[in-house]
């Protein structure tokens, strides 16, 4: 079959239509670009924390945004005192009427966007979480570049303050926020309270949401920033401050305690045992008998003797039990302690009643209304069980033992 | 085209189903503001009450083999209301599409770039879709497996990492909301991922081994 | 779409090919060789008028009655063989034989006197001018309407070496060359099966290239062989250069950058693939081996794997396996990060990209696209170049690119590391650099657009490509998609050699006796009391 010329060039005419068609689909992806939300690196300032205060004079919300400074931040520190005062960071602040209007006003400054994927940490100043946090906590929920995970904290006095205050090892002071809050567990002092985590306390109608407090040591010529203790909030208002035993207190209910020390007092009275937490295990279940509310706390924990001050060997059945008895008390102690602080500040710290709601769902909607009055009234059962499991390096106290004389 | 020539067997008929509700599972999201807490029990009650809806398709399937939905209501219901009953389901298929095809794009346009026209998602990803479609139910068939075990894969090890970070506790409480909104739930999660399975009964007819594999597929997914 | 288009382009070509044929010279094809010589001598002459055309007329037998001429190419032929073992019994021996014997008869000359093998007569005249440009001695007697062609050809060889393209630390070292007969000689050597078949095509109208399949016909499956036969019979152009003219006329999608025709330089390889049921296709001239049908894992697969112990091969697999996904996706998801998902990057290493990139004028994507071009510039001109001269410009290319473009600031650094680590891993997979190269930049374009989503885009139209694909009949993707389970003892890892018991389903004979080895061979110590002697 020879085809005739006139079918043969329509069929090109048709190929080369079709290919011209590819081509044109091609270029009109690239006409696309321009609107899709490509955003160079260059054009970004790296917000890695953020202090929200109010403005003294206006009564407007006062924002601080740690921006990264990119020339001298990748630096390594030697080189650094190069470039102007040899800070990476830069600490832009605007006011506005809400957050998102104070972020937006920032462009002024900077001449970019802030862009706030990777921040670490929001600080609020302390006349900010008196006011009352509901209404500030909004945008950082919201905002689609913000994470969840970002920390919160509360300042003791000005965030600002804490932001400006220049660490000595890490660059940025946010980083070194998020590092303090990140190593909580050596002596669960306070814990770690990220967005989510506040939120999700926040939406509860009982639970009082906790959050850890900053401040700022002075010494000599330097500021060094501090985190221990934590804020309690009830109905997103500041209500008090826990310290660090009473936090304590708290984490060994919730079985939070990662590690932390222990001071006991050794058994012959002459010097103190000090001990590792090792490993906390808590249990805690709710019971309601006869209208009373009962909370069975149950609390193991396991510990390790890491020093001691005293001659007598510890390391012995006898002393062990003493010192197990006595740190028993102690952490029973520091419970109480956490107890006692809720119980005058009215605040459900502990979460009790979201327990209840889960085991005694029908009851829950009677007692939910009147928890206030309720709260203070909750018996508690503590059961501590201690143990200590080992003696790390030594066995013997580094003394001349009487035995062998 | 070629979607007339392609013949799968039922192992790939499985995945495909399995794909197609891993992928629905993934917009679920909704029925999460009706039942809260307890949608793990709607999903599982979704299930159970669409199994016996799924076992009739599998039974048409079998009682009309080598027919897809087309042909079956054409010869159940006669020529013209047939065709009626085939445009209603087309139309839901359509529906069904089109809000799928929505849902990716808004997904994309909240959580990843916000700046970028939706209409871009959509046209990129129906465009890909119809790449995918020209190339035939075998094709489909093959790329299943990948997706499926991908799927599996990126959630299984999803669970694991996060396994520290779950508190089990939170199933709890049982039966607190009222009981109407559960139902409604459970009436959404029966038709969205479960049900919508019908229009797998527009490629049944493709199996190229008999009819009783079809059934097993269906059993080997629940 | 693309289907209307391949059909069009198809159809054009057979139109083509049909003006061809129709304007095919056909003049002296089948014209019989005449008695007189003289007559014969004068046609040839004619028709080759070359200067090399050596033609050497003597008279010979008893009384130098028969007239004869011997015709050969002067370097084709080995003229000491001809001195040797045709002229020579011709013109003595012959005196040795009985007075009466008739010389005119080809056949009395070729049983009684030619001491060499590989003889053939010839009637056509076409076929007497074939033999000669292959490099035969022909044989003309006067009265004869026969000639002998004689194989006397030489052929200047290289020595068998090791392939510059497929260099193993453990295995052998020899490799193909340019001569298809010591090729299959080779292959022989690893086969010694009287299933080996050995098929002859002549492809090339002017190059007459001879074109051999090789397979093993109790593992082939007929169907393929039966397939290749057709696509090789279809093809007619002027000349076969290379292998790579044959790949690109018998392969399955022209259109598609993956290669479904798998090639090789080393015999154990090829000889591991026929004895899986694939045929090898061996073309004169070239020492690259086709091998039909090709899977996509193949590329992943190296000799070595089988050689080496199968926990280090299993990891060497995944290795490349990696390398593959980070010479195709790599640019394209750095460029993807750092213009639309700032969020995914750690915090410190955002903090550095960002500071390696303050002082970079170009947007992330054309930075990607310039460092890209300039590797794949350096790459082609160290490969072509000499290689003293291509070593230069590796270490300008290197000097230039990787530090002074930094310190200028017109790159960035971490920029250079992602291209560093996106060439090398394009080397680990040989059989898809070339895919690897194209993808690379579509994903590249693809990620400059719509970031994330477009790579994802990218990726699933690509999966769908790969899994439409099919070479002679076995899917691409086979057998991880379409899945079978005893194949998939040898993808990702590669399972010790005595579990593989089976032969590939999807591309040998049947599945009944498809065992190439005994199952349960696996190694295991000598039982106390039943090996007594030792």
């Amino acid at each position: 079959m020879i085809p005739n010329k006139g079918s043969e060039a329509s069929l090109i005419k048709k190929i080369t239509s079709s290919i011209m068609i590819f081509i044109l689909c091609f270029f009109m992806l690239f006409a696309l670009t321009g609107c899709l939300g490509a955003r160079e690196i260059n054009d970004l300032e790296i917000v890695i924390g953020m202090g929200v205060d109010k403005d003294e004079d206006t009564g407007n919300i006062l924002l601080t945004a740690q921006v990264v400074k990119k020339d001298t931040a990748g630096r390594t520190s030697g080189d650094a005192s190069g470039g102007g005062d040899g800070k990476a960071f830069w600490n832009v602040s605007s006011t506005g009427d809400s957050i998102f209007d104070a972020v937006r006003q920032v462009t002024h400054k900077t001449g970019n966007r802030l862009f706030i994927s990777h921040n670490q940490a929001v600080i609020f100043g302390n006349d900010i979480a008196q006011e009352g946090l509901q209404e500030y906590i909004d945008f950082f929920l919201r905002a689609h570049e913000m994470r969840p995970t970002a920390l919160i904290l509360v300042a003791e006095d000005r965030a600002s303050d804490i932001l400006d205050a220049k660490p000595e090892t890490e660059k940025f002071p946010a980083m070194n926020i998020a590092k303090l809050v990140d190593t909580y567990g050596f002596t669960s002092h306070f814990y770690e309270v990220n967005m989510k985590d506040f939120a999700s306390c926040l939406m509860s109608p009982t639970t009082a949401p906790l959050v850890p407090l900053v401040s700022i040591v002075k010494e000599k010529d330097c500021m060094d920033i501090y985190v221990s203790g934590m804020v309690a909030f009830k109905k997103g208002k500041m209500i008090g401050k826990l310290n660090h035993d009473e936090v304590r207190g708290l984490l060994w209910v919730l079985g939070k305690v990662k590690s932390g020390v222990l001071i006991v007092p050794s058994p012959d009275e002459q010097g103190k045992a000090v001990l590792e937490i090792v490993r906390v295990k808590s249990k805690v279940t709710p019971e309601i008998k006869d209208g009373s509310i009962v909370m069975h706390i149950k609390i193991k924990e396991e510990s390790s003797l890491s020093e001691q001050t005293t001659a007598e060997n510890l390391a012995t059945d006898k002393a062990f039990e003493k010192i197990q008895e006595a740190t028993a008390e102690v952490i029973r102690q520091e419970i109480m302690a956490a107890i006692d602080k809720s119980r005058e500040l009215n605040a459900d710290i502990f979460g009790f009643g979201e327990m209840l709601h889960k085991k005694y769902s029908s009851k829950w909607k009677t007692l939910k209304d009147n928890w206030d009055e309720i709260y203070p009234t909750i018996e508690l059962d503590i059961d501590v069980e201690t143990k200590i499991i080992k003696t790390d390096l030594l066995k013997k106290p580094v003394s001349q033992s009487e035995e062998e004389k | 085209m070629s979607i007339e020539r392609g013949k799968i067997n039922s192992q790939q008929l499985l995945f495909l189903i399995a794909g197609f509700v891993q992928g629905s599972i993934l917009l679920i999201d909704f029925t999460v503001g009706i039942t809260e807490h307890q949608t793990w029990m709607v999903i599982l009650a979704g299930l159970a009450i669409s199994a016996p809806v799924i076992l009739s398709y599998v039974a048409l399937a079998k009682r009309f083999p080598g027919m897809n939905l087309v042909q079956i209501n054409d010869m159940v219901y006669g020529r013209f209301l047939g065709k009626a009953v085939s445009m209603y389901y087309i139309f839901f298929f359509v529906m069904t599409l089109s809000f799928n095809i929505r849902d990716v794009g808004e997904l994309y346009v909240t959580f990843l770039m916000q700046d970028t026209p939706f209409i871009f998602f959509l046209v990129v990803f129906a465009a890909t879709c119809a790449y995918a479609v020209t190339k035939g139910i075998e094709v489909l068939g093959r790329v299943s497996h990948l997706f499926v075990v991908t799927g599996l894969f990126v959630i299984i090890s999803t669970f694991i990492l996060l396994i520290d970070q779950m508190d089990f506790s939170n199933f709890l409480p049982l039966f607190e909301l009222p009981f109407i909104r559960i139902f409604q739930g459970i009436h959404i999660v029966s038709i969205i991922p479960f049900g919508e399975t019908v229009a797998f009964l527009m490629i049944m007819g493709r199996l190229n081994k008999t009819e009783h594999a079809v059934k097993r597929t269906f059993l080997d997914y629940q | 779409m693309f289907r209307y288009i391949f059909k069009k382009i198809g159809y054009l070509s057979l139109i083509n090919k049909h003006m061809l044929q129709n304007t095919k010279p056909g003049k002296n094809n089948n014209k019989p060789i005449s008695p007189d010589l003289e007559k014969n001598l004068e046609v040839i002459k004619g028709i080759l008028h070359s200067s090399d055309l050596a033609v050497h007329e003597f008279n010979f037998g008893h009384d130098r009655r028969f007239k004869g001429a011997l015709i050969f190419i002067d370097n084709l032929a080995d003229k000491k063989e001809i001195h040797k073992n045709i002229l020579q019994p011709l013109m003595y021996d012959a005196l040795l034989l009985p007075m009466d014997m008739d010389f005119t008869q080809i056949d009395t000359i070729w049983k009684s006197l030619i001491s060499m093998t590989d003889n053939v007569k010839v009637t056509l005249l076409g076929d007497l001018l074939d033999s000669l440009l292959a490099g035969a001695a022909i044989l003309l007697i006067d009265g004869s309407k026969e000639a002998l062609a004689i194989k006397a050809g030489k052929r200047d060889a290289r020595s068998i070496e090791e392939p510059g393209t497929e260099a193993v630390v453990r295995g052998p070292r020899e490799g193909f060359i340019e001569n298809v007969n010591v090729n299959i000689a080779l292959l022989r050597r690893k086969i010694k099966d009287t299933d080996l078949c050995v098929e002859k095509y002549v492809i090339g109208e002017k190059s007459k290239t001879d074109v051999y399949i090789v397979y093993l016909r109790s593992v082939a499956n007929p169907k393929l062989i039966e397939e290749i036969r057709t696509r090789l019979n279809r093809i007619k152009i002027e000349a076969i250069l290379e292998s790579g003219y044959i790949e690109q006329f018998i392969e399955d999608s022209p259109y598609s950058v993956f290669p479904t025709v798998s090639n090789s330089e080393k015999p154990d390889k090829v000889a591991a693939k026929i004895l899986e049921g694939r045929a090898a296709i061996l073309v004169d001239g070239t020492p690259f081996v086709l091998v039909v049908p090709m899977v996509f894992i193949e590329s992943f697969q190296s000799v070595e794997d089988y050689y080496a112990r199968p926990f280090f091969a299993s990891a060497i697999r995944i290795i490349r396996f990696l390398s593959y996904i980070i010479s195709t996706l790599g640019p394209a998801i750095y460029v993807a990060l750092t213009v639309f998902h700032q969020e995914l990057i750690p915090t410190q290493l955002l903090i550095s990209i960002a500071e390696g990139r303050e002082r970079v004028p170009f947007p992330a994507i054309l930075e990607a696209f310039l460092m890209l071009f300039a590797f794949d510039l350096l790459r082609e001109a160290g490969v072509r170049l000499p290689k003293p001269v291509g070593q230069t410009v590796g270490i300008v290319g290197a000097l230039v690119l990787g530090e002074a473009s930094v310190q200028a600031g017109l790159i960035s650094p971490i920029m250079v590391i992602v291209v560093s680590a996106t060439a090398i891993a394009s080397f680990a997979v040989p059989a898809q650099t070339d895919s690897g190269t194209i993808l690379r930049y579509i994903y590249l374009a693809l990620a400059g657009i719509a970031g994330g989503f477009g790579v994802i885009m990218g990726l699933l139209a690509t999966l769908m490509h790969l899994a439409s694909l099919r070479s002679f009949g076995t899917p691409y993707l086979w057998p991880v998609s379409p899945l079978n389970l005893s194949g998939i003892k040898d993808v990702f890892i590669r399972m010790p050699l005595w579990t593989m018991s089976k032969r590939p389903k999807a591309i040998s004979r049947n599945s009944s006796d498809s065992c190439n080895q005994d199952p349960g061979l696996m190694p295991a110590p000598f039982k106390k009391g039943s090996n007594d002697s030792k």
